[in-house]
């Protein structure tokens, strides 16, 4: 078990961090587009839509790094307990609060499908550009998705007793 | 069983799972998610799990937050930090305990460029700590002044503490920002004071370093120069009504980013860890304002916050009274929670009840932020002191407390002003904006 644990972490660690690598690529563009939307307003030529594309952007940033932010222990839990329960007792706790998180982000996983369906039935879109909505809706199942599988991963390698990972 | 009841249980059991160490937005999430459906159902409650993450991570003022993330580790990349550091040493460096002030100066600098306390002080922290090193400080005061100096960068604007708490009141971002400065200003000042009193008791704490010649001053200062003119573009096009507070985020970043490629700091090396540390930050960010924003409806679905605020008013308590027990709360809480966990938490409690005593809700997110700074440096879990213990390894925890504990006085004076003048606070933004 230890070992397809370790093997899979391998795995999920280099998917995560390719992820997270184009959520940055993407915020390094819609930096530039908020430059150039700045900057051309003030000669009178605004960008048609320029909100729009950092809304529906900005939904791939965070979708797409959410799984790197568990992985590497990013989300921020309140640490008071650690400085009194340690060793196997803190795994076993560790493996069941990863679990219930798991699970619940299937759920999350599973809204996200279905609120992006009904957007596709109902043709939802952004106010000024002909951007529907359903695609990113689909972005956050994924990412939710995958943040799922991360604290799957994570509940598995406390079962294990495999050490936490460290940002590298 | 009644809608308070069933609030009394969720926050009962958000409690027991933040001590199972569960991540908080995901606790808030889940015992938001749970909440609505005891007492609205299963379909009210699966349509907000669906909705709410769509709502806010395609909210546009939220921009805000990772540009201002990525600007401040670009301005960490660009070596920014040494220039600024450079430029304060050389005017307080030969005073008795110069090289302390000259931190909290550079801190109180990077905090404009930076919206985070943690980056602060682990940027100010790697170039300040070795110097003040070298000229024999005493590990207390080194320590001290980094923690609590980095804790500036939740104050000075841009500030991830304004906009979280923007977001979940709905109050004004630029308001914010414009109220933060002078409190900023005040509580730089309150620090260097303390370094001063601290270094006239005990002068081996801080010995003075060398005189510079004025030319070098000058020179030193020009160095910084690029570091002001992208805060000046940046807070001075905020104020002047040039852009809003989320375009010139993306501003300054385009700005640190050009000075990064311009001073060569930028491969591919420095530029991925940039944006997997400023997107891995936001995400957490994200994360926890997608929970309040399932959390916080339940709230108000038990009528626990109108209830609270009733029966707090009911008491016959002057509005002041009330208000010192609140941050008494917040400063206790801070002890043992991290701040933004605070700040979404009580926010849908507080808020309301602040508005009803005729506080000014711009000024109460000051002296909030205030508070969330204290906790940073607040034994056992002060966030910024964990940070400075990893650069300075060396030291012992119970030295860089001690350290700190009169910076921690000086942020209490500083609580103190504000609260005998608010104006403090409003001035700017009530001068500038109206």
């Amino acid at each position: 078990m230890e070992r397809y644990v370790i093997k899979l972490s391998g795995a999920i660690e280099g998917c995560v961090r390719f992820l997270a690598l184009v959520s940055g690529l993407l915020l390094m563009g819609l930096m530039m587009l908020t430059v150039a939307a700045v900057s051309l307003r003030k000669f009178n030529e605004p960008i048609l839509g320029a909100q729009d594309i950092s809304e529906a952007g900005l939904i791939a940033v965070v979708f797409f790094a959410m799984a790197y932010s568990g992985w590497t222990g990013g989300h921020i839990a309140v640490d008071l307990i650690g400085n009194f329960i340690k060793g196997r007792t803190l795994q076993i706790m560790d493996f069941g609060v990863r679990l219930v998180c798991a699970l619940f982000f299937v759920i999350v996983t599973w809204m996200s499908v279905e609120h992006g369906l009904d957007a596709l039935e109902f043709g939802d879109g952004f106010n000024l550009l002909p951007i529907p909505h359903w695609p990113f809706y689909f972005i956050i199942a994924f990412g939710s998705g995958v943040f799922s599988l991360v604290l799957f991963l994570l509940a598995a390698r406390s079962a294990c007793g495999l050490p936490e990972i460290k940002v590298k | 069983m009644s809608e308070s009841t069933i609030g009394l249980i969720g926050i009962a059991a958000l409690f027991v799972l933040l001590a199972l160490r569960m991540p908080v937005g995901i606790v808030m999430m889940l015992i938001g998610g749970v909440g609505v459906w005891a007492i609205n159902g299963s379909k009210a409650a699966l349509a907000t799990l669906g909705s709410e993450p769509f709502v806010i991570a395609s909210n546009f003022e939220l921009l805000i937050i990772p540009m201002f993330v990525l600007m401040g580790n670009l301005a960490s990349i660009s070596g920014m930090s040494r220039d600024l550091y450079g430029a304060a040493y050389a005017w307080f460096g030969h005073w008795r305990g110069g090289l302390a002030c000259a931190t909290i100066a550079a801190c109180a600098g990077f905090a404009a460029l930076s919206g985070s306390s943690v980056a602060s002080a682990i940027t100010m922290g790697r170039v300040a700590l070795p110097e003040m090193r070298r000229y024999n400080y005493h590990q207390r005061l080194a320590t001290g002044c980094i923690a609590a100096g980095g804790t500036l960068g939740i104050l000075i604007p841009p500030s991830t503490g304004f906009v979280i708490y923007a977001i979940l009141t709905e109050e004004s971002i630029g308001r914010l920002f414009l109220a933060g400065v002078l409190p900023g200003l005040l509580l730089t000042f309150l620090f260097m004071v303390s370094i001063g009193i601290q270094c006239r008791i005990k002068p081996e704490l801080g010995p003075p370093g060398p005189v510079m010649p004025m030319r070098q001053r000058f020179k030193a200062t020009g160095q910084a120069g690029a570091m002001t003119g992208i805060i000046v573009i940046t807070i001075g096009g905020i104020y002047t009504g040039f852009f809003t507070a989320g375009e010139a985020a993306g501003v300054g970043a385009f700005l640190a980013f050009v000075l990064a490629l311009v001073r060569r700091s930028v491969n591919w090396t420095t530029m991925s860890d940039t944006l997997l540390q400023t997107v891995r930050t936001s995400a957490f960010a994200f994360l926890i304002l997608i929970g309040a924003h399932v959390f916080n409806p339940f709230l108000a679905l038990t009528q626990i916050p109108t209830t609270l605020s009733e029966t707090l008013i009911g008491t016959n308590f002057a509005p002041l009274g009330i208000l010192m027990i609140l941050l008494v709360a917040f400063i206790i809480l801070g002890m043992f929670l991290e701040g933004f966990a605070i700040l979404v938490l009580s926010l849908p409690i507080v808020h309301p009840l602040i508005i009803e005593l005729g506080y000014d809700p711009i000024w109460f997110g000051v002296i909030m932020v205030i508070v969330l700074e204290m906790g940073l440096i607040s034994p056992p879990v002060g966030v910024n002191v964990f940070v400075v213990k990893s650069i300075a390894e060396d030291v012992p925890m119970s030295e860089i407390f001690i350290g700190i504990m009169p910076f921690w006085l000086a942020m209490f004076v500083c609580l103190g002003l504000l609260i005998a003048f608010p104006q403090i606070a409003l001035f700017l933004p009530n001068t500038m904006i109206g």
